[in-house]
């Protein structure tokens, strides 16, 4: 098994801690913590933002203390065989998380655009594209989000200040929620819209200086933070927190009312979809590249290109399990429910238990 | 050498790729741009479409004449709109393409009936734009959808024209699809209609009035007036055009007419079991028309105009607020105000009961900017 030799830097690392984040993000919010919180659910994600933290620090002093490590390299180093078979429900849980996910916004492109091509055409031109992006390893992933980050957010940015036309302020209201415990709910309600940035743990060895990590990390989340707020403050305005819990993508919704009359793309939504769909691909490749990674090391045969290709049948297998929006819903409400015990809370106890241990890896192995 | 027949094959599958399964090529597509719907006496949903004659209004600009027909309508009857709709495919040869459905259009007593499970499909169908604007016809829609208008112009296209100009909204104002499927799904807040008639001397839509709503169900039409209030009151008047004679004043400038925008805020007060709400309409204007055609005009005699008009639109909100509780219609938007600021005491009422007796105090203040003398 050959080991890749890169390494990133700090501007090629930004753009990955932001877009795959809001790609997989946007997919269903606000509408998790509006249920939990009603009309002041865009707190949420502000709240989210918080309770990952101590995660996000997890993994950062786990890369400290294992230099050139995964993950998965990390439980190995810590827990032994144990950490083999924790390594593997760390990748089993990422792949649910990124075939659910990735049916999710298939299924969005089967009901608004391809409304008469077969579901498993989409998903095998979608997995074979973010395949092919996987395959070209980390520093072209981060290149190529590197490219799309400004336009992208560009666009979305620019799509979220038009729909503010259309917000009633009254519908944020009341400020306060009259039960205290529904922040916190809120909160985790929100967390899924992070996971990406726990994909960190697969990828943080390539990044050069890793002491820049916890500068880059905590300004992408606060700009993610920021940004989700005013996202969910527009759809929550627009919608209402009752209405909107019918929307399968409330982002989508969102942006679908405005229209700029009599020019080129008279559909702010076609725009958004556009957009997002190429930021969601991008996204998924980087996902998929971190799971090969983490496969290749689990199983110390094959070099993650060759898992990149092994992985692809399951996936499909895995996308195409749930029978419809209703059943892919369903699961992905429970990925992302139960995602961050695997994502956020498993480097926290590996780091507790090195700690405890004392142990560290070989300082010269970056 | 592999490389290069792995090339020259994926170039050959290129040829398999010429198109796709949802491919709807132009000259295949029957556009529909105004869609009526009506309900009959035997409890079914009549579905009316207008569907321009692309060649004839091509024709039309190439040769400069006006053609004879610029559209024809097709309709059907079912058990619900989608099924109706369904039933129309069969009515063409092309497909009905509704990406470009300008206006929908409903018949009164349909309204009445209630518009929530007419108008979920709307909401539910992706290819149907959001954006289309609703309106309720003074009567059937079907023969709104289905008249020739003077300018012979496309009718779904003249109504969309009248609509989106906001030197128009004073009469009448616009609302999207979406919104109306917001609206009737909402309970704290009721939603309106513009009103569309026909004028059949001189070929031509009216557009003004708009019908309200208690939940779904239409239950009134307020008057050109009471609309013209009811813009005060939201502050959705942006150039209204009222006109009243200044005969309390000493000016006697006999008839005269503005040009007025509106800036309202409403508050609610609860204290303790009491609740009254508060609108505060800020107007500002310029004075467009005298019939007595005085041009100089004191600072007294500018306050005395404005007073004059305070005291009547005052009178005129207050009436209409008043219709709108009588019919119990909550288009003004309390109800998602108290829920808003005093979420514990919405909580506590029935609103649907508590509406048309709540008490409601309206503060106008009406700055007249231009007195036109200076033009």
């Amino acid at each position: 098994m050959s080991k890749e030799r890169t390494a990133i830097g700090i501007w090629l690392y930004i753009p990955l801690l932001i877009i795959p984040v809001l790609s997989y993000g946007l997919l269903n919010l606000p509408n998790y913590a509006v249920a939990v919180m009603g009309a002041n659910g865009y707190l949420g994600p502000l709240l989210a933002a918080l309770i990952i933290l101590p995660g996000l620090v997890a993994i950062y002093l786990l890369a400290r203390r294992f230099p050139g490590q995964t993950i998965i390299e990390q439980g190995k180093s810590i827990l032994g065989w144990l950490g083999t078979i924790t390594g593997i429900v760390y990748l089993v849980v990422n792949i649910s998380i990124l075939t659910m996910f990735t049916r999710d916004i298939c299924n969005l492109v089967h009901a608004y655009f391809l409304v008469k091509t077969p579901l498993y055409i989409i998903v095998l031109v979608y997995l074979f594209s973010a395949a092919y992006v996987a395959s070209r390893g980390i520093e072209t992933i981060a290149r190529i989000n590197s490219f799309v980050m400004l336009p992208a957010l560009a666009v979305l940015i620019f799509l979220v200040a038009i729909s503010y036309q259309n917000i009633s302020w009254t519908r944020v209201l009341p400020i306060l929620s009259p039960h205290i415990s529904n922040y916190f709910k809120g909160g985790m309600a929100s967390v899924y819209s992070y996971y990406l940035l726990g994909v960190s743990a697969l990828t943080l060895p390539f990044l050069k200086p890793l002491k820049a990590f916890p500068r880059i990390a905590g300004g992408s989340l606060a700009f993610l933070a920021v940004f989700y707020v005013f996202f969910s403050l527009c759809t929550i305005g627009i919608y209402g927190h009752k209405y909107l819990l019918r929307f399968g993508w409330p982002a989508l919704e969102m942006v679908h009312p405005t229209n700029f009359p009599y020019l080129l793309l008279e559909q702010a939504g076609l725009l958004m979809l556009i957009d997002w769909i190429a930021m969601i691909l991008i996204g998924t490749g980087y996902y998929y590249y971190s799971i090969s990674l983490g496969s290749s090391q689990v199983s110390r045969t094959f070099d993650y290109k060759k898992w990149v290709w092994i992985l692809l049948p399951i996936k499909f297998f895995m996308i195409s399990a749930p029978h419809n929006v209703t059943e892919t819903k369903v699961v992905v409400e429970f990925v992302a429910k139960f995602g961050w015990i695997v994502i956020f809370a498993y480097p926290i106890i590996l780091w507790l238990i090195a700690v405890v241990q004392r142990k560290r890896g070989p300082a010269n192995a970056s | 050498m592999r490389h290069k027949w792995l090339f020259l094959g994926l170039i050959l599958l290129i040829t398999l790729f010429s198109g796709c399964w949802d491919i709807s090529e132009i000259n295949r597509r029957t556009i529909v741009v105004a869609l009526g719907l009506d309900a009959t006496e035997d409890g079914k949903v009549k579905v009316s479409l207008q569907i321009p004659l692309a060649q004839s209004v091509s024709a039309r600009t190439e040769t400069n004449q006006p053609p004879t027909k610029t559209f024809y309508t097709i309709t059907n009857e079912a058990e619900s709109p989608m099924a109706a709709i369904e039933g129309l495919q069969s009515k063409t040869g092309n497909d009905l393409f509704y990406g470009q459905l300008k206006v929908v259009i409903f018949g009164a007593s349909l309204a009445r009936n209630g518009l929530l499970a007419i108008t979920d499909f709307l909401q539910r169908v992706p290819v149907l734009p959001p954006q289309g604007l609703m309106l309720l016809a003074d009567g059937v829609a079907e023969e709104i959808i289905s008249k020739e208008v003077s300018s012979r112009e496309v009718p779904g296209l003249v109504i969309l024209n009248f609509l989106e100009q906001s030197a128009k909204s004073d009469l009448a104002f616009p609302l999207s699809g979406w919104q109306l499927v917001r609206g009737v799904n909402f309970d704290t807040e009721d939603i309106f209609l513009p009103v569309i008639s026909f004028e059949p001397q001189e070929e031509t839509f009216i557009i003004k009035g708009i019908g309200v709503f208690h939940h779904d169900r239409l239950v009134g039409i307020l008057s050109d007036t009471e609309t013209r209030m009811f813009g005060f009151l939201t502050g959705r008047a942006r150039n209204a055009a009222p006109s009243l004679v200044a005969q309390h004043s000493n000016v006697g400038l006999g008839r005269v007419s503005y040009r007025v925008m509106a800036n309202t805020k409403t508050k609610a007060f609860v204290d303790g079991e009491q609740l009254r709400f508060l609108v505060n309409v800020k107007l500002k204007g310029s004075l467009v028309e005298s019939t007595k055609a005085e041009t100089r005009l004191s600072l007294e005699e500018v306050r005395e105009l404005e007073k004059a008009a305070e005291q009547k639109f005052k009178s005129e909100m207050m009436k209409t607020v008043r219709h709108l509780q009588e019919l119990n219609s909550d288009v003004l938007g309390f109800g998602e105000l108290l829920r808003a600021m005093h979420p514990k005491a919405y909580r506590r009422l029935n609103w649907d009961r508590e509406f048309p007796r709540v008490p409601v105090q309206v503060k106008v203040k009406f700055n007249l900017e231009q007195s036109g003398s200076f033009r």
